[in-house]
């Protein structure tokens, strides 16, 4: 039978080395009782509350935790405008890295030397405003790294250079004075947006009127204000600041072209305009006031379209130059706007008489009447991903390829889907179509190309590699085929590790 | 004024986020309008119509004037109301926190009076 003692309480019994406990205040008591915990081990005795406590009612009974304090960092707030300013601010030079020896600048002659095809050609420093001005540098390129900014002469860029010569009337003569209209598709990385800052930049070297739309998406996401024009049917809106925005961004980049044209149409909208007034004054005139800057930029329209001076403003008329248009982010104009009408029903992108009126370019067979160069490009990391976009373009590609619109093949909009008819009917050829728009997809760089670009790491100091023909195929692969983003995130890997492994 | 417009008509009494978006479309004013930005023309017409609308003290005493009139002519609705016991035929067998305590009789009394 199994003691009925407890070892454990025994062990009590024996006396408790003395030396070993901490002196208490409590008075000791020889002998415990079983089963109690010595007095000196003992917790002190909770207070008693008031046993007539009355039960809270109401009162959730769950978890209920500290909330941890914020703690105040001090100092002030960032002023307004601070942070977004730091956000978008664009850093063109490295002063760390090296400076590339022998580099060219991007010039009419380079720019169509198929000799200099795979190399970096530096940006004209007198163009950096410029550029700057259009807002061509976007944020997140890597413009930072480098001593100074510079672009792949690439296939697509020697023959978007020689097309400018050409309408510029230099050489093929057959095509002065023409429009071409051109869609950049391409995938994330492919380089959309250098391509139409190399475009700005040939267009500002050619001395032509350069207009640019930096992000499309400004305009749908209801970010600017906007008013209904009165009679207009269907009832179209227009969006004076940044229309005013725009005319800012076209005189800066422009004011030598602006003020050595002078007006030569009327324009009776326009009472404060003198006859004698240059294009620069003219568009200035919508910059203080958002009220007219839509009108102003109709007028300053239809000046750099003339083709002949109205009569009695023969005297100083000048020939005007071909225009670039450059639109990034084509897509967000094919859906329905932020904005909403009068009865609260969404206003279609279209409606906005801004996005119109640069739609448009597209569906006129001689929208720009001294000829020009229409490049709108689409985003593939920003883009609200339209249905009907996607189909208008699968049959632009198809009518290129020489599919009719009559095969079985040709694209068709999924049934019952709600393919935008607007947009379906905006890159549908016209019936005579002088200048159809063409659809251009940017690839990848070929190898030698590759080459060029990662040999402009090395040599700026960025890439501790022996480049050879082995490496760069690597890399090439890796990159997708040459996609030129993926291949500048090589550059700048490789930079890191190096310097991790120091 | 840093505020947009949209922020600040939602701080009234019965003007939500629906009721504002529709305002401001009347008048074209876009989302992220401030208010500093408001045309003199707008700022006018903004304010000749939410003097129309029932808004602010005038929705509140309109709420109360409701519930009032329920209680006296002895409505269902109204004697949930008295009682401050759910209206709108939710469960109150679990989930419900009393309105007074059980065990106080002068509570009792007072809603039983209503």
């Amino acid at each position: 039978m199994a003691s009925s003692w407890c070892w454990n309480c025994l062990s009590r019994l024996r006396p408790t080395p003395r030396a070993l406990l901490p002196p208490s205040a409590t008075p000791r008591i020889s002998s415990a009782p079983f089963h109690s915990t010595a007095v000196h081990y003992a917790q002190p005795a909770k207070k008693k509350g008031n046993s007539l406590t009355v039960m809270k009612h109401r009162q959730s009974t769950s978890l209920r935790r500290k909330k941890k304090k914020v703690a105040d960092r001090g100092g002030r707030p960032p002023a307004v405008g601070e942070r977004k300013a730091l956000r978008k601010r664009i850093v063109l030079s490295n002063p760390n890295a090296l400076e590339v020896e022998g580099m060219l600048d991007l010039s009419p002659e380079t720019m169509v030397d198929s000799r200099l095809r795979g190399t970096v050609l530096g940006l004209p420093v007198p163009m950096i405003d410029q550029l700057r001005a259009v807002q061509a540098f976007k944020p997140k390129q890597g413009w930072s790294i480098f001593r100074r900014p510079g672009t792949v002469l690439r296939r697509d860029t020697i023959e978007m250079g020689r097309l400018f010569e050409q309408i510029s009337g230099e050489g093929d003569a057959a095509k002065k004075g023409k429009v071409v209209k051109k869609i950049v598709t391409g995938m994330k990385g492919s380089g959309k947006t250098v391509h139409l800052l190399q475009a700005m930049a040939m267009g500002f070297m050619k001395k032509w009127a350069v207009i640019t739309i930096p992000d499309a998406r400004e305009l749908v996401s209801g970010e600017t204000a906007y008013a209904a024009i009165e009679g207009s049917d269907p009832l179209q809106y227009v969006q004076p600041t940044a229309t005013s925005a725009l005319l800012t961004r076209t005189v800066d980049a422009n004011r030598e072209l602006l003020a050595s044209l002078k007006v030569s149409q009327k324009h009776p909208a326009l009472k404060m305009l003198k006859p004698s007034s240059t294009l620069e004054d003219l568009a200035k005139l919508g910059f203080s006031d958002p009220a007219v800057s839509w009108r102003v930029f109709q007028a300053l329209w239809t000046e750099l379209t003339a083709t002949a001076p109205a009569a009695g403003l023969e005297k100083d008329f000048q020939p005007r130059p071909p225009m670039l248009v450059a639109v990034d982010g084509l897509a967000h104009w094919m859906t329905e706007s932020a904005y909403r009408s009068a009865e609260f029903k969404p206003i279609h992108a279209h409606d906005l008489a801004f996005v119109h009126h640069f739609l448009s370019l597209l569906k006129e067979s001689d929208s720009l009447k001294n000829g020009g160069l229409l490049l709108y490009a689409t985003s593939a990391s920003n883009n609200p991903n339209p249905k009907a976009l996607n189909i208008a373009l699968d049959r632009l590609a198809a009518r290129q390829a020489g599919i009719s619109a009559s095969s079985p093949e040709y694209p068709q909009p999924p049934a019952y889907s709600d393919a935008d008819p607007r947009v379906l009917d905006l890159l549908q050829p016209a019936e005579k179509a002088v200048s159809p728009v063409e659809l251009q997809t940017l690839g990848g760089l070929t190898r030698e190309e590759a080459r060029g670009f990662m040999e402009y790491f090395a040599r700026s100091g960025l890439l501790r590699e022996i480049i050879n023909d082995q490496w760069v195929s690597e890399k090439w692969s890796l990159s997708g085929g040459g996609i030129i983003g993926e291949l500048e995130k090589f550059g700048r890997r490789l930079r890191a590790t190096a310097s991790a492994s120091k | 004024m840093r505020a947009t417009v949209e922020m600040e008509y939602i701080t009234f009494f019965g003007i939500g986020n629906n009721s504002s978006a529709r305002l401001m479309s009347r008048f074209n004013i876009h989302p992220t309008c401030r208010v500093g930005e408001l045309a003199n023309k707008q700022v006018l017409d903004l304010t000749a119509v939410l003097s129309e609308m029932k808004i602010e003290n005038d929705l509140r005493r309109e709420v109360l004037n409701d519930i009032k009139r329920m209680k006296e002519t002895g409505t269902y609705r109204g004697r949930r109301h008295a009682l401050g016991l759910p209206v709108r035929g939710q469960r109150t067998r679990t989930q419900v926190g009393f309105p007074f305590p059980l065990c106080d009789i002068s509570a009792c009394a007072v809603s039983q009076r209503h």
